[in-house]
This record gives structure tokens, C-alpha cells and sequence, in this order.
């Protein structure tokens, strides 16, 4: 059996991808708020502790095959337990934790005073946004004052649809029938993108908004400048 | 010692092949066999597999540029829909279950599945439903709402096609074959044992497919009952999950998850099954922890049911529930690294060889444990609110799935395929194939986590230049192609394996389990004589053992009566206590796979006045399987070659159809506990409760007509039956009326509600509700009758009531369901306040 | 060993599932209910009733583990089960998060 040069070629291939880099509108990996920027770090954290625990079960793995002195050292039920066992339980209370540590913070977090309240309505294959209780609406833009909470409520007029703006915050399905929000801040001034991330239809990829992050003193201008909302409250 | 005369293998051999064995030319459609079926469900999974590895290569085709113009969103839909369908409903299960019911009869010391007809019934309805699937795929029809079927998309009025409704209608086709094979195994692992084999003697490959036929009982019934909710909302308006008459896409969710979690870890669990079997092999030192490695599995089947909700993160559900599914999702990689570890430690304290299979464990090693590591991440909320949708996701899942089963199975394939077809592999191929599936499949995937992270959305036919996404998916389709070039490679290596492969004597891994004590390939009555086994069935001595088997000096070692015969023994403790005898070969298994198909077919085309003829049809053909079943007249003690003589199964207190009895009432109380929690889930959550303007229902004349009919059937049918066959005919008599009543009323009651069961869920949900009584009252009918036709056919007697018996634990269930069908639109005026 | 050993194996994963579906429909019934406004003290009555629930659970777990497996793992069939049982009592860890997550909305 040839040695696992499989695997070397796989590790230098994979090191070359950061390269290609993690920027982009719609990169989660180029987080622009804090919401964005929690999730980011804790992927990062994930990513390294999960390189280590690979590399070492290969390794044992490797060394099991062609050198297994050293592993026959220890006595299998103790692989079993502190490998199989412990080490996983430790590593996954720990991690389950921090995970809904910071799934609270996401949840809670009001920066910058009171949230900014928008609805985000989907439908095939748009998306049309709403503003203090309908007053005002826009179309494929959501305006958002710079470094205030934006607690978005998704609502969908058909069937469901997904709100996304990945540099700012984690998603929140449209469901009809449900309201269900989701938390995005901008820390500054800027186009952000947004997709739809649900599989509504032949219309679905292109189904984009953008989030326009306005200074604080020029976002009460921008939504005054914004239509009315023709139809009745819903 | 005496010699072992050949002439008495050889007659031995003669006679038991004219009684096992499937005849040429036509008479192969009347195969019940094990090792016959068993392989025609894996040569149709891969022939499955090939059409969905070739949908892949669509998919990476039109996704490696971007804005191609290869295919339109709709076909695109189409494509991408079908991969996740055919890979997972039509490849995956059916492909484990070949190789499950092929092997554990041979590793059990027995002769064959406790069903054989059930066997080759799953079969035949497991190939008319992938080809009425493929087919649709072929004319242009197939489902496009994504292997999962979201509503409202899925809905009547957003796919107004019949796209759905070949999802909704083929894969429960499909999945009776899977439900019906989960019985099988569950009852032949725990009842059709060689003498002595205790449970903890069991090979662990025996321990994971008992494990799994358990998830799949509990598993599958959800999916089945969903997919029936959904039909008749498409056909008949009931609306289940239209929100604007009370229902909630969010039911169709949970439905669908609370499948389709634990349906990965059934796709999971043979695969690691059969690692366990192989690695100890290879390294030549029996399976460390195997009481740990039961242990595990038992923690992952329970886990992963309580992990669905990590699918749904997204919906707006409350952190503290969130919580619970992705802690479990997490505490699960525990039994997974006990499992992983144990392989470890074996391989470690052992001597391993470096051979094919070995190449694929190192495959599925590398594979699995970054599947591993992503899923863990993807547990996490937070992250998932990010990854969620993502191709992140599409990395993730194709890590675990091809990680964790394509690979264990390549590694399975090269084990036992010498076992197959009696030849060994000659080729170098091997290690060609296995680097281009290994390379390419790396290619393909792991850059696809990036891919997923920088936002790129599931599904999705084009994406803009600007995106910034093409390199990466150029890569990965690159990778696709190097994939397919490998998989190619693999097939022709087993197909040159099989066709000029080495003969060899016997046992060629020198492995310790049961399967190997026959000549290769096997016999269609696996072993000449049934072995005792006192030690765990991993370190047996095959080469020792088949000999002597094959004189005829184990259990069993002679033909009677033209009788396929099996010992049937204690669960626990492997006692031999029953000589149970199995139905011989019979075209019956297809006729009624075809009554079963068309009844789907006629659903399909809409022809819902027809439909159910086609279904008095199928119960017909059932019963026609019972001709070959039971005793008119009592039998004395069967001697077994060994030990006291033992009752012929029909006579014995716990035979084999008694626990698939209770095994299918398990699978049957799960669907009706799953419509009733979900009832109960719409009262909870979705909008427009309590239904405005609509009267819930509840009737009290008919009421307590149909409790008062139910109780008639369990005075008359619930106590042991008495001798006097005139009574006992009486009593069914009676009980056949009181459920003629019961049917009566709940039908006229039926067809009055029907008017108002599309206007709320409630209502539409007390519908469900009762029909499911009605369908259970009608069976029970269907049973009494049948039974006064055995007692009259001279069939029951005392100590021969085996229908009185199975009818029995019908009833009771019937009448247990029955009387909550009568409560339940009590519960929801409770819970609504009243009428609307 | 008890009559039945598969409910040895068995009994106290199945408590723990049975556990599983008490909170989740606790949680959801509570918060459709209101009950995580009335405050007792410090916590909200919802919370308060799914800890309680909790607690009751694992105890009741604990004392099943023990009619499961009461002579102590004398065959290996025993020591499965007394491995088994104590994953199930371990994972009631998963719902640990009634102590102190969000609970509604």
C-alpha cells in the first residue's frame, strides 16, 4: 500500500486555499458587525481545535498501521475511554458552552439604544422591507442606521423564504404563517449583501437585496425620502 | 473417528439445494432466497447509484461556471432534487439492507431471514417504486422542491404539477420496503440463531443491524405519515400545513427531521457494523470493547432522535429548546469516538495487514473524522446561523455520508465479494481506483466548505462573476470528475473480480466469523447443518468448522419433508426451542408488489374512486401468502439431529409472526402517536387557532356506539379463546358484527365531516384521526373473518391458535387506538376553549 | 439479572426520550401559555417548572438505572446495560440549558 502521500498532497492543496481568500459581499468570513464577527471568531476557534484532534487521529491512525510500539503501550480499554471517552466529553461540554454563550449574546445584544424594528417581507422572488409598523417601505433595499441593533422580523407572502445577510448577522427563515426575527448590526457606513437561503422556486438565486448602512444622522432623512406603504396594515 | 463420507455431503448438499434453491429462467421472479434477494438489492442500489452519481455530474457541470447556461433553473431543480433523492431513499438504505440480508443469516448460523417472501416483497416494491421515480426523472415530471419537500412550496398551489406527488406517493412505496425489511431483521437477529449463540455472543455486525432495524422502526413511520398528510392536502384540500386554514409548514419539518436525522445514523450504523467486522479481521485480533461498542451504538440509535431540531435553527425557535438538540448533537460524537477508538486500539494491539479493504478504512478514517469535525461545528447555534443553507452544509454532508458509508461499503465490497462470487481479486486497479475516488472526492468537497462560507446558498442553478465563487466551484467540479473516473475504475475492478477473479479454497482474510464455514459462493441453504456456537461469534474456527457442518452433523443436518427448516431460538440466551418452518418459493411476493404499485399509480393519475379496489386487492393477495402457513393437525416433536425434540413453530408459544406482530404495531403506534403530536403541534403553533366560525366536533351518539362496538370485539376476542370450536366461531362471529357497526358509523360520521375537513386543520386533523380507527376497525374486520375461515379450514385448535393470537394483539391495539380516535376532538375543544 | 433483560438495556434510554419530548413540549406549551411572565423570585415560572421537571427527570432516570441493572454487572450483558444506562443518565447534560438560556421568543 503506497504511504498516504494522498493525504500530503490534500494538506498542501488545502493550505493554498486561504489564498483565494475569505472577503467577498456575502462572506461570512468578513464579518462586518458584531454579530457577524462572533460567529467568525467561533469558526475560527472550531476551525483550529478541529485540525488538532484530525491530525492526531490520523496520526494515531497511521501509526497503528506502521509503527505501533509506542500505541501498544497502552491498554486498549484505555484508548477506548480517555480517546473515545473523556477527551471528547470535555472538548464538547466545553464547546456546546461557548457555542450557546455566544448564542446568547447574539440574542441579546442592544448596542447603540433601542433596536431599529424592520420587517423583511419575502415573496417570489423579492424582497420588500417595511418600516416603523408600514409606515414606510423600500424594495431590494434595507436601510439601517449605522451601529444600532436591527431586529429584522422575516415574514413571507408564499411559501418560505430565507434572510440572509451573512457579513452582518446569521439568517432567519421566512415562514408563512410565523414572524421569527433575527439581529443584525453594521459598525460602519456601507453596501452589504444579501441572498435569499431557502429554495423558494426557479427564482431563488435571484432573489438579492443589499443593506445600506447609513450614519446615524442621515438614516432619519433616507427613510423619510422612502414611500408610503400603499396597502392597509396587514 | 469416522470419516466424514463425502456421499453424504453430496446427497445432503443435492437435497437441501432442491428445497432452498430458485430455479432457472422465469422461476427466478418466484426467489425468495436470501443470498438471491440480498444481491438484487445491492445490483439495483449501485445500478441507483450510478444514475445519481451521474445527476451529481450535472450538478458540477452547471455549477462550474457561472451564469451557465447548461441547464434552466426548472430542469436544474429537477436534477438537483433527484441526486438527494435517488442517493439517499433509492442507493443508501436499500444497499445496506443487500448486504445485511445476505450476511446475517450466514453469520447467525442460520439458513435464512424469518420472511422470505417479505423479503423478496420488499424487494420488488423497492424496484417499482426507483422506477417510478427514475422514470418521472425521465419524462420530465420528477419532484423539484429538494430532497426534502419543503412546504408550502411542495403544496398544491406553488407545484401544481404531479412533481410532488411522485415524491409523496413513490417514496412510500419505497419505504414499506424499508419498513418491511426492518421487521425482518428484527425478528430473524433476535429468533433465528444457531444453538448456543446468546446475544452477547453475537457478531457485533448483528448488534448494529438490531439496533438500526429498531431506528428504522420508530424512524420511517413519521416520513410515511407526513408524506400521507401532504397527499391529501395536495388531492383533497385537507389542510395540514396551509397556514391560512390553521396548518403550519413548521409541521411538515418536524415530520420530515424527526425521519431524517436518525436516517443518517441508519445509513451510518451498518457501515460502521461492517468496520467492526473487517478491522478485527484484518488486524487479526478479535473486536476490542465490544460491550462498550453495543453500548455506544445503543447511545447513538436513542440519541439521534433527539437531534432534528438542528436542521430547523433557523425558523425562530426559543434558544432553551434550540439548546437541547445541539447539546445532544454534540454529546453524540461521543459514542462515535468510542467506536472510532476501539478500531483504534484493535488495530494498534493487533497485527494488521495492509490490504484493499484497509486502503478504504484508511479512506473512510480520513473522510469521516473531518465529517465529524464539520458536524460538530454545524451544532453549534450560532454557527449554524450561519452555515445554515449554505454549501457549507453540502461540504459537511457528502464528508459524513461518503466518509462514513461509500467507503465502509468500498471496503465491505472487497471484503465479502470474495465470499460473492468464490474468486479473489487479481487487479492493481484496486489502489488506482481508491486514490481517484480519495483525490477527487477532496477536490470536490473540501473546498466547498470555503465555497459555503463566502455565502453561496444551497441550490442555486447561476451565481454572478461578482460573487467571487467560480474558482472554487471550478475546483470542485474538477474534483467531481476525477471522482467519477474512480468510481469508474472501482467497477470494473469488482466486475473483473467477479468474472476472472482466483478462485480460492476457502476463507482467504482467515476470519472468525460464521459466514465463512460454507463453500464459496454460497449454497442456496447457507449451511448443510446449523452449528452450535459456544463461543463469540467472532473466533470461530471456519476452516474446522464447515466440514463438519457440511456432513450434516450440526442441528438440522437432513431434509424432512421437503421442509425449509431453521431453529428457532430464545432471544437471550440462544436455547434452541422451535423448529420454524418457512414458506417455500411462490410468484406471490411479485404479484402483490404489483397490486401495491398500481394502487400508488392509481393515486398518481388521480383516479381516487379505483384506488382503493386496487387495495382490496393487495389484502387479498395477503392473505393468499397464509395457504402455505400453519398446521391442520397437531404435530408431535420435531427431532433437530442434537438435544430434545422441539415443536414445530406454528404450535410454539413465541414464534418468529408473533414478534413481527408486535414489531408492526410498534411502527404503527409510532405513526399514530406522530398524528396526534401533531395535531397537538398545530394547536400549538400555528396561526389562525382556534378555528373561527367552525363547530370541533364531538359527537356523543357515536361516540359511545363505536366505544361500546370496541369493547363487544375485546369481551369476545381479548380472553384466551376456548376449546370448543363452535364457541370460538361464535365469539368471532360477534366480534365481526360489533366492528361491522363500528365501521358503519365511524364511516357515515366520516363522510359528513368531509364537507368541512378542508376548511381547518381541526377539523382536518380529527379527520386523520379517525380514519386512521376507521382503517384499523376495517383490518380488524378483515382479520375475524379470516379467522372464522382458518378455524373452520381445521387450521386452530388448542395449542395451534397462533391467528386466534396474532388477530388478538390486533384488536387490543385496535381498540387502544380506537378509543383515543373517539377522545381526541375532546382534547382539541378542550385545548381550543370550545367551539370556535 | 431483572425478568427481562431487554429492559435493562433499554428502560432508561427510553426514560431519557420520554424525558426529551416532556421538556421540549413543556418549553413550548409554557411560552404559548405566558407562563414565563409571572415572576417567583428571581426566575419565571416557566423556568422554574422545566428545572423542576429536569431534576425530577434525572432522578427518576437515576432510579430506573438502578431496578435495571440490581445485582451489579455479573455477565457481559449486565455490563452493557450498566454501560448504557449511564450514557442515558450523562445525557440528560443536554438539557442543561433550562438553567439559564432564553426561553420564549
Amino acid at each position: 500500500m503506497r504511504r498516504a502521500g494522498g493525504f500530503r498532497g490534500a494538506l498542501a492543496f488545502s493550505s493554498a486555499l486561504p489564498l483565494a481568500g475569505c472577503t467577498g459581499d456575502l462572506s461570512a468570513l468578513d464579518p462586518a458587525g458584531p454579530f457577524a464577527a462572533a460567529v467568525a471568531k467561533l469558526w475560527w476557534l472550531m476551525l483550529a481545535g478541529s485540525a488538532a484532534i484530525f491530525l492526531v487521529v490520523l496520526g494515531l491512525f497511521l501509526l497503528a498501521l506502521f509503527r505501533p510500539g509506542a500505541l501498544r503501550r497502552v491498554a486498549p480499554s484505555g484508548w477506548i475511554w480517555v480517546g473515545g471517552f473523556f477527551f471528547p466529553l470535555v472538548t464538547l461540554v466545553a464547546l456546546i458552552g461557548h457555542g450557546l454563550m455566544r448564542g446568547e449574546y447574539i440574542l441579546n445584544l442592544e448596542a447603540g439604544g433601542e433596536p431599529v424594528h424592520v420587517e423583511a417581507r419575502g415573496s417570489m422572488w423579492h424582497w420588500d422591507f417595511r418600516y416603523a409598523e408600514g409606515a414606510r417601505t423600500s424594495r431590494g433595499i434595507l436601510h439601517v442606521p449605522v451601529g444600532r441593533t436591527i431586529v429584522v422580523t422575516a415574514t413571507s407572502e408564499d411559501v418560505i423564504h430565507s434572510f440572509w445577510a451573512p457579513r452582518l448577522g446569521g439568517k432567519i427563515d421566512a415562514i408563512p404563517g410565523h414572524a421569527a426575527t433575527v439581529r443584525i448590526l453594521a459598525d460602519h457606513p456601507g453596501v452589504y449583501g444579501g441572498i435569499c437561503s431557502e429554495y423558494c422556486g426557479t427564482g431563488h438565486e435571484g432573489m438579492v437585496f443589499e443593506v445600506h448602512a447609513h450614519a446615524p444622522e442621515d438614516f432619519e432623512a433616507v427613510l423619510a425620502g422612502l414611500p408610503q406603504d400603499r396597502q392597509a396594515a396587514r | 473417528m469416522t470419516p466424514a463420507p463425502r456421499n453424504t455431503a453430496l446427497r445432503l448438499h443435492r437435497e437441501l439445494t432442491a428445497i432452498w434453491g430458485t430455479p432457472p429462467g422465469w422461476g427466478r421472479l418466484q426467489a425468495v432466497n436470501h443470498t438471491v434477494i440480498g444481491k438484487r438489492f445491492m445490483l439495483t442500489a449501485l445500478v441507483f447509484f450510478a444514475i445519481g452519481g451521474v445527476l451529481a455530474m450535472l450538478i458540477r457541470t452547471q455549477l462550474a461556471t457561472t451564469t451557465s447556461a447548461f441547464l434552466d433553473a426548472a430542469a436544474y431543480a429537477q436534477v438537483f432534487t433527484m441526486h438527494g433523492v435517488v442517493m439517499m431513499f433509492l442507493f443508501a438504505i436499500p444497499f445496506f439492507e443487500g448486504l445485511a440480508m445476505y450476511l446475517l443469516p450466514k453469520m447467525l448460523g442460520s439458513r435464512d431471514l424469518a420472511f422470505p417472501r417479505m423479503s423478496a416483497y420488499g424487494y420488488w416494491c423497492y424496484l417499482f417504486g426507483g422506477t417510478f421515480l427514475v422514470g418521472a426523472l425521465v419524462a420530465g415530471v420528477a419532484p423539484d422542491g429538494g430532497w426534502f419537500m419543503y412546504t408550502p412550496l411542495s403544496s398544491a398551489t406553488y407545484t401544481p404539477g404531479i412533481n410532488a406527488d411522485v415524491w409523496l406517493l413513490g417514496i412510500t412505496f419505497v419505504e414499506i420496503s424499508a419498513l418491511s425489511a426492518a421487521i425482518e431483521i428484527l425478528v430473524s437477529v433476535l429468533k433465528l440463531r444457531a444453538p448456543g449463540m446468546s446475544l452477547t455472543r453475537m457478531p457485533i455486525f448483528a448488534w448494529y443491524m438490531l439496533i438500526v432495524a429498531g431506528m428504522m422502526l420508530i424512524g420511517f413511520p413519521p416520513l410515511i405519515l407526513g408524506s400521507i398528510l401532504l397527499e391529501a392536502e395536495r388531492a383533497f384540500g385537507l389542510p395540514f400545513f396551509d397556514p391560512a386554514r390553521g396548518g403550519d409548514p413548521l409541521l411538515w419539518q418536524h415530520l420530515f427531521w424527526l425521519f431524517g436525522h436518525p436516517e443518517v445514523y441508519i445509513i451510518f450504523l451498518p457501515a460502521a457494523g461492517a468496520l467492526s467486522t473487517i478491522i478485527p479481521t484484518l488486524a487479526r485480533r478479535p473486536l476490542e470493547g465490544y460491550e462498550i461498542v453495543v453500548a455506544a451504538v445503543i447511545a447513538i440509535a436513542f440519541l439521534s432522535f433527539g437531534l432534528w431540531v438542528h436542521h430547523m435553527y433557523t425558523v425562530g425557535i426559543p434558544h432553551v429548546a434550540l439548546s437541547f438538540f445541539s447539546a445532544a448533537s454534540g454529546l453524540v460524537a461521543i459514542p462515535t469516538g468510542v467506536q472510532i477508538f476501539a478500531w483504534l486500539a484493535t488495530l494498534a494491539h493487533g497485527r494488521p495487514r495492509l490490504s484493499v479493504p484497509m486502503l478504504h478504512v484508511f479512506g473512510f478514517l480520513f473522510v469521516f473524522v473531518l465529517g465529524g469535525l464539520t458536524g460538530v461545528m454545524l451544532a453549534m447555534v450560532p454557527f449554524d446561523w450561519q452555515a445554515h443553507d449554505t454549501h457549507f452544509v453540502v461540504a459537511h454532508l457528502h464528508y459524513v455520508l461518503v466518509g462514513g458509508f461509500i467507503f465502509p461499503m468500498l471496503a465491505a465490497a472487497y471484503y465479502w465479494l470474495p465470499h460473492i462470487f468464490g474468486r479473489r481479486s487479481v487487479q492493481h486497479l484496486s489502489h488506482a481506483a481508491f486514490w481517484m475516488i480519495f483525490i477527487g472526492f477532496n477536490l470536490t468537497f473540501f473546498a466547498m466548505h470555503l465555497t459555503g462560507l463566502r455565502g453561496m446558498p444551497r441550490r442555486i442553478s447561476t451565481y454572478p462573476p461578482e460573487a467571487g465563487w467560480e474558482t472554487l466551484n471550478f475546483v470542485s467540479s474538477m474534483g467531481g470528475f476525477i471522482m467519477t473516473t474512480g468510481f469508474a475504475l472501482v467497477a470494473l475492478d469488482l466486475l473483473l473480480l467477479a468474472l476472472f477473479g482466483k478462485p480460492f479454497r476457502r476463507n482467504p482474510w482467515q476470519a472468525g466469523t460464521l459466514e465463512w464455514a460454507m463453500p464459496t459462493p454460497p449454497p442456496a441453504y447457507a449451511f448443510a447443518s446449523l452449528p452450535e456456537v459456544s463461543t463469540r461469534a467472532d473466533r470461530i474456527d471456519p476452516d474446522r468448522l464447515a466440514p463438519t457442518l457440511a456432513a450434516g452433523k450440526g442441528y438440522l443436518g437432513a431434509a424432512r419433508h421437503g421442509w425449509m427448516e431453521v431453529l428457532g431460538v430464545d432471544m437471550v440466551t440462544g436455547r434452541p426451542e422451535q423448529v420454524v418452518v418457512l414458506p417455500k418459493r411462490s410468484y406471490l411476493p411479485l404479484v402483490t408488489a404489483l397490486a401495491t404499485g398500481s394502487f400508488f399509480a392509481l393515486l398518481l393519475i388521480k383516479l381516487y374512486w379505483i384506488a382503493p379496489l386496487a387495495l382490496l386487492a393487495v389484502a387479498a393477495l395477503f392473505l393468499l401468502w397464509t395457504r402455505d402457513c400453519g398446521l391442520t393437525s397437531d404435530l408431535a416433536g420435531l427431532p433437530v439431529g442434537h438435544g430434545p425434540d422441539l415443536p414445530h413453530h406454528y404450535q410454539s408459544e413465541r414464534p418468529p409472526s408473533y414478534w413481527a406482530m408486535i414489531f408492526t404495531l410498534t411502527a404503527d403506534a409510532t405513526l399514530y402517536a406522530s398524528l396526534l403530536f401533531g395535531a397537538l403541534f398545530l394547536w400549538l403553533s400555528a396561526p389562525n387557532w382556534p378555528p373561527g366560525g367552525i363547530d370541533i366536533p364531538f359527537e356523543v351518539f357515536t361516540c359511545a356506539a363505536v366505544a361500546l362496538a370496541l369493547a363487544v370485539v375485546a369481551a369476545t376476542l381479548g380472553p384466551a379463546p376456548p376449546t370448543d370450536r363452535g364457541r370460538v366461531t361464535k365469539r368471532l362471529y360477534l366480534a365481526a358484527l360489533a366492528y361491522g357497526v363500528a365501521l358503519i358509523v365511524l364511516v357515515v360520521f366520516l363522510v359528513r365531516l368531509s364537507g368541512d375537513a378542508s376548511r381547518h386543520a381541526a377539523i382536518a386533523s380529527i379527520f386523520a384521526v379517525k380514519c386512521y380507527a376507521v382503517v384499523h376497525i376495517a383490518v380488524g374486520l378483515l382479520l375475524t373473518l379470516f379467522c372464522t375461515w382458518r378455524v373452520r379450514a381445521g387450521y386452530v385448535a388448542a395449542g395451534r391458535d397462533l391467528d386466534l393470537r396474532l388477530a388478538r394483539q390486533w384488536h387490543l391495539f385496535t381498540l387502544v387506538a380506537g378509543l383515543a380516535a373517539l377522545a381526541f376532538p375532546l382534547v382539541l375543544k378542550l385545548l381550543t376553549g370550545g367551539a370556535g | 439479572m431483572n425478568a427481562n433483560p431487554f429492559f435493562g438495556l433499554l428502560a432508561v434510554w427510553i426514560g431519557w426520550a420520554g424525558g426529551f419530548l416532556l421538556l421540549y413540549a413543556l418549553q413550548a406549551t409554557g411560552c404559548r401559555a405566558g407562563w414565563d411572565v409571572p415572576m417567583i423570585g428571581p426566575l419565571s415560572m416557566l423556568r422554574l417548572l422545566l428545572v423542576a421537571t429536569t431534576a425530577a427527570i434525572v432522578l427518576g432516570l437515576v432510579r430506573l438505572s438502578r431496578k435495571a441493572t440490581p445485582n451489579g454487572p455479573e455477565s457481559p450483558l449486565a455490563r452493557i446495560s450498566a454501560l448504557a444506562n449511564g450514557a442515558a443518565i450523562l445525557a440528560t447534560l443536554c438539557f442543561a440549558g433550562v438553567l439559564w438560556l432564553g426561553l420564549c421568543g
